[in-house]
């Protein structure tokens, strides 16, 4: 409209201009064409003409006496044009914005879908921020919203470049997820309708300060979703609950880190895991980001019925007292199980794997073994058939480092059933898991349950640390989960009577595998040249002796490539030490390679992934184990002070790996198994493989924040406002100046550079913008610069 | 002349602003009358003719591009007039001078003529002051100078009232003269040659002039 108005306005003072020549001429006694004259009137005429109806076509009420109120009205009639043009861009924004939040993203990966729904929450945040904005400046390209994610997946970079760029300029963090994001992803949902109303409450509301805030202070805390933190559970669903300023994610298995594999709560249940991972591989915590604070509400207070260790393991699991959020099953007072002995860990927070099963280590410093196999020398249950390939996966280990290596094996033969079979039972008490059919625990008897079935009372020692704080929160649905209580233990209590048989089945053929492996085990040394001499491939592979010299083999040749790789990588920078982070692969897929993965988000850049590193690395000192033990130790005698931990990666995700330094391998024989079918203890050796080695990493101060002008805009402390030149104003010069704005560390203007704008108006907005002072940006609480795009816009209504 | 000019130019200035006016309105976008502003362009286009005739008319060979131009051109073709004016004025008091310093008077009396003579010494002397100003504000009424005694003894206090007011006021010892004349007194002379010559008497005092009641006993007896 304005346009059109100043268009004929021109026109119409054009031919006044003629008509006012002729006039002087006039008035100075000149002669003058009456023809022209007449004609200069009646052009004049005809472009008044055109004027009013412009106007009229406005408003057509509108009434002026003078050229001064006719210009008034045209600036009110251009005002309000403009406010409408922002109008329609700012539902624009919003309608997108409904719609990524109505809708969802499936992927097959769990990780990725966090990941791509945590760009969605960019987007959307980016989205309702500029909406938020008085003027809207930004057009965004592309159709509605209903079909502007599909129009985005198919933008081209060679015939849609400029979009594509205009794009990244004005909405990076919606480039970033449509740069991500594929159509066949994205399931569409039911668009809340924006409202009038709720586009002027955006424009009031102003959320772009608390975003850009919380956007810039992002890189303070840990490391958004680190699936690579749940690196020891491969399968498991990966951990978003980490970023704490997000919505609630999906709950973070791994994340619980003192406890069994939980349900997840209502207050964080986002996703459900499909599985719970084999807790053994659990052992290896970082330093448990913000969630577990979501973690620790999700669980009960437990009362940790102390044992001894080197007691008999007449477990008795009296109910536990302090129980009020959680139904107490009623445990068989008297459920004796006789194992040789109970490795109890007491008071330490440590993790699943530590809760997962009781090892009948017959000398095991209980504070000092963080996790235990619960698989008893002389179990006297026979356990059945599905039972006995879970036994068989996780045989006693006479150090705890074997032992958790064939925890691994045993977490790799069995997490691929559990991840793709049925749902798997646990045990609370001890953590460990069953297949479906059993109902107790062979170890503890205490009651199995299902993942997602409501936890019972009985935990882990580590549920104390966390009691405290949970027994706030499950205060309030005590009321409500004790009128369950008694019906739960009446079941309970069916089900242990039930399962007492299995029991003793289980405990029956546990004793006689072990007799059996006992008798072997004479015979073993010999077996293996009979089997060989007779060709029995199939039957040697069996054999426990082959395998553990298989395996002895393949430890060394491993920790030689690592020490190869660990001699170049020190030989390294740290800028090439940067490079390559976002680039290698996840070391932990090589066995004997300590890593500490830190998983990133797609698009993140490569300075927030390394924020965690010091800490990791730190946490990777603490467990990272020179391995110097190499001498033969009797299984039982020789626990490594910590285990080292095979982490696997988990996929769509960037893992810094932080490679510890092979050391040659350790020249202690291998020991034979004192356990038939066991692994050998070559896992000591994996200790010793790795070491510490520094990463450089990058100084934050040295690097620029890209910032989007909301979120410096929401930064800005003192601004100055640009005076409008009169002579741009009286030749009616309008528009917006755009500026690339360098913003030091002390939040001052460092450089500013023209991108585009009225030349007349690009001086003033210059001086004015290089006295605005923002408040400086930080990363990591280091204040860094950053480049922001300004955009000054100069509209006559300005005086 | 100049009044005429003036006044063509600010009729030429109000039809211009008539037109101007609706020339503003147009600015404004809003609605004129086509018929007045019609005739305003036509009475404009009119004086501006009139007024190009009278500044023509002074001076043919007159240009001028703009409004200062030709403001200043009227005002030039003011002085002129003014000068030329100025210049009749002041001619036709010396032709009257010179005219009234040619002839002379004769009465029967001699001392009524010596009278006479003075006054019209007078006379002539004011005239000749009068035509030495620069600025002749002063018109002498009347006609030239060889029909001007005969116009003056002849005017009538009940319609010439004005004149002789003006006269009186302007001239006073012309006036005085021509109010003890007589026409048949009057001798008219060479106009010419009583220009040549300066003046053969001053005027004297009063006691050098004979009573005519002296003379004519003088003579008479």
């Amino acid at each position: 409209m304005s346009a059109s108005i100043s268009s004929a306005l021109e026109k119409l003072d054009g031919s006044l201009l003629a008509l006012q020549s002729e006039v002087d001429c006039l008035r100075a006694g000149l002669e003058v064409s009456d023809e022209q004259l007449r004609q200069r009137l009646a052009e004049a005429r005809q472009h008044a003409t055109a004027v009013r109806e412009v106007i009229r076509a406005e408003r057509a009420d509108a009434k002026w006496g003078d050229r001064e109120a006719l210009d008034l009205l045209i600036l009110e009639l251009e005002i309000a044009a403009q406010e409408k043009v922002n109008e329609q861009r700012r539902t624009r924004l919003l309608e997108l914005a409904s719609e990524f939040e109505a809708g969802s993203i499936k992927h097959r990966f769990e990780s990725r879908v966090s990941a791509l729904n945590a760009l969605r929450q960019e987007a959307v945040d980016q989205l309702r921020a500029d909406a938020a904005l008085k003027d809207q400046e930004k057009v965004l390209p592309g159709p509605d919203a209903g079909e502007w994610l599909g129009w985005a997946c198919n933008l081209q970079e060679d015939s849609d470049a400029s979009t594509l760029d205009q794009l990244q300029k004005d909405f990076p963090a919606l480039a970033g997820f449509t740069g991500e994001m594929e159509e066949s992803y994205w399931v569409p949902g039911t668009r809340a309708a924006v409202t009038p109303a709720a586009v002027g409450g955006a424009v009031a509301q102003a959320p772009a300060p608390a975003v850009a805030a919380k956007a810039i202070e992002a890189p303070k805390q840990p490391a958004p979703p680190t699936p690579a933190v749940q690196a020891a559970k491969p399968p498991a669903p990966p951990a978003p609950a980490v970023q704490a300023p997000k919505p609630p994610a999906p709950p973070a298995p791994a994340v619980q880190a003192a406890k069994p594999p939980a349900p997840p709560t209502p207050a964080v249940q986002a996703a459900k895991p499909p599985a719970p991972p084999a807790p053994a591989v659990q052992v290896a915590k970082q330093p448990a980001p913000p969630a577990p604070v979501m973690a620790k509400a999700q669980e009960p207070v437990t009362a940790e019925p102390v044992r001894t260790a080197g007691q008999p393991a007449v477990v008795e699991t009296p109910v536990p007292p302090v129980k009020k959020s959680a139904p107490e099953p009623v445990v068989p007072a008297r459920s004796k199980v006789a194992v040789a002995t109970v490795a109890v860990p007491q008071e330490k927070p440590q993790p699943a794997v530590t809760a997962k099963a009781q090892e009948t280590a017959p000398v095991a410093p209980p504070a000092e073994r963080p996790a235990k196999e619960a698989r008893p020398a002389a179990e006297p249950v026979r356990p059945s058939a599905p039972a006995k390939q879970w036994a068989a996966a996780a045989a006693p280990a006479k150090e705890p480092a074997e032992k958790e290596k064939k925890t691994v094996a045993a977490a790799t033969v069995v997490a691929p059933p559990v991840a793709a079979a049925p749902r798997m039972k646990y045990c609370d008490k001890c953590g460990s898991t069953y297949p479906a059919q059993f109902n107790v625990c062979p170890i503890d008897t205490s009651p199995l349950r299902f993942a997602d079935e409501p936890r019972p009372a009985v935990a882990a020692v580590a549920n104390k640390v966390e009691g405290a704080v949970v027994a706030a929160t499950a205060a309030t649905a005590a009321q409500v989960i004790s009128k369950s209580r008694t019906a739960e233990q009446a079941a309970v209590e069916k089900s242990r009577e039930s399962s007492k048989v299995e029991v003793s089945e289980l405990r029956a053929t546990f004793r006689h595998q072990e007799e059996e492996h006992l008798a072997a085990g004479e015979h073993r040394g010999t077996d293996w040249q009979a089997l060989l001499r007779d060709k029995n491939w199939h039957a040697l592979a069996a054999n426990p002796v082959v395998l553990a010299a298989a395996t002895l083999v393949l430890i060394l040749v491993v920790g030689g490539i690592v020490w190869k790789a660990h001699r170049s990588h020190v030989a390294n920078d740290s800028v090439r030490a940067m490079e390559k982070a976002p680039d290698q692969p996840a070391a932990s897929a090589q066995p004997g390679l300590v890593t500490n993965s830190v998983a990133q988000p797609v698009g993140a850049s490569p300075s927030t992934a390394n924020t965690s590193k010091p800490t990791d690395q730190n946490a990777n000192k603490q467990n990272a184990q020179p391995g110097k033990d190499t001498q033969p130790k009797p299984e039982s005698e020789n626990p490594p002070k910590q285990a080292d931990v095979l982490s696997l990666p988990m996929p769509g995700t960037r893992d810094v790996a932080v490679a510890k330094k092979p050391e040659p391998p350790a020249n202690d024989a291998i020991e034979p198994p004192t356990i038939p079918g066991a692994l050998s203890n070559t896992s000591s050796n994996l200790g010793a493989i790795a070491k510490d080695v520094p990463v450089a990493v990058p100084t934050l101060s040295q690097q620029k924040l890209r910032v989007s002008s909301g979120v410096a805009q929401a930064q800005l402390t003192h601004r100055v406002n640009p005076l409008y030149p009169p002579e741009a104003f009286q030749s009616r010069v309008h528009g917006t100046v755009v500026l690339q704005a360098v913003i030091g560390k002390d939040g001052e203007v460092k450089t500013l550079k023209v991108v585009s704008g009225p030349p007349m108006l690009i001086k003033s907005a210059t001086e004015a913008v290089k006295q605005w002072r923002y408040k400086p940006f930080t990363l990591n609480g280091e204040p860094v610069e950053a480049d922001t795009q300004v955009n000054v816009n100069f509209s006559l209504g300005q005086q | 002349m100049s009044s005429l000019m003036w006044s063509a130019l600010e009729k030429l200035d109000a039809s211009v602003q008539s037109i101007q006016s609706q020339v503003e309105w147009l600015r404004a976008a809003l609605e004129i009358d086509e018929t007045q502003l019609s005739h305003s362009l036509t009475e404009a286009r009119h004086n501006v003719a009139m007024l190009r005739d009278l500044i023509r008319a002074e001076r043919p060979d007159a240009n001028w591009s703009d409004r200062a131009d030709l403001e200043m051109l009227i005002h030039e073709l003011e002085l002129a007039a003014q000068a030329r004016r100025n210049q009749q004025r002041r001619t036709k008091l010396l032709e009257l001078a010179a005219e009234l310093e040619a002839g002379r008077v004769k009465h029967r009396f001699e001392a009524r003529s010596t009278a006479l003579n003075t006054l019209r010494v007078e006379a002539v002397k004011q005239l000749r002051t009068e035509a030495a100003r620069s600025d002749q504000e002063k018109e002498l009424p009347g006609p030239d100078a060889g029909e001007w005694l005969h116009w003056a003894c002849n005017l009538q206090e009940s319609s010439d009232g004005l004149t002789l007011t003006e006269l009186h006021r302007d001239f006073p010892a012309l006036d005085r003269f021509a109010g003890e004349m007589e026409e048949s007194y009057w001798i008219a002379g060479d106009r010419n040659r009583a220009a040549a010559e300066p003046m053969v008497r001053p005027i004297t005092s009063s006691k050098s002039v004979t009573p005519i009641t002296q003379d004519r006993r003088g003579v008479g007896a």
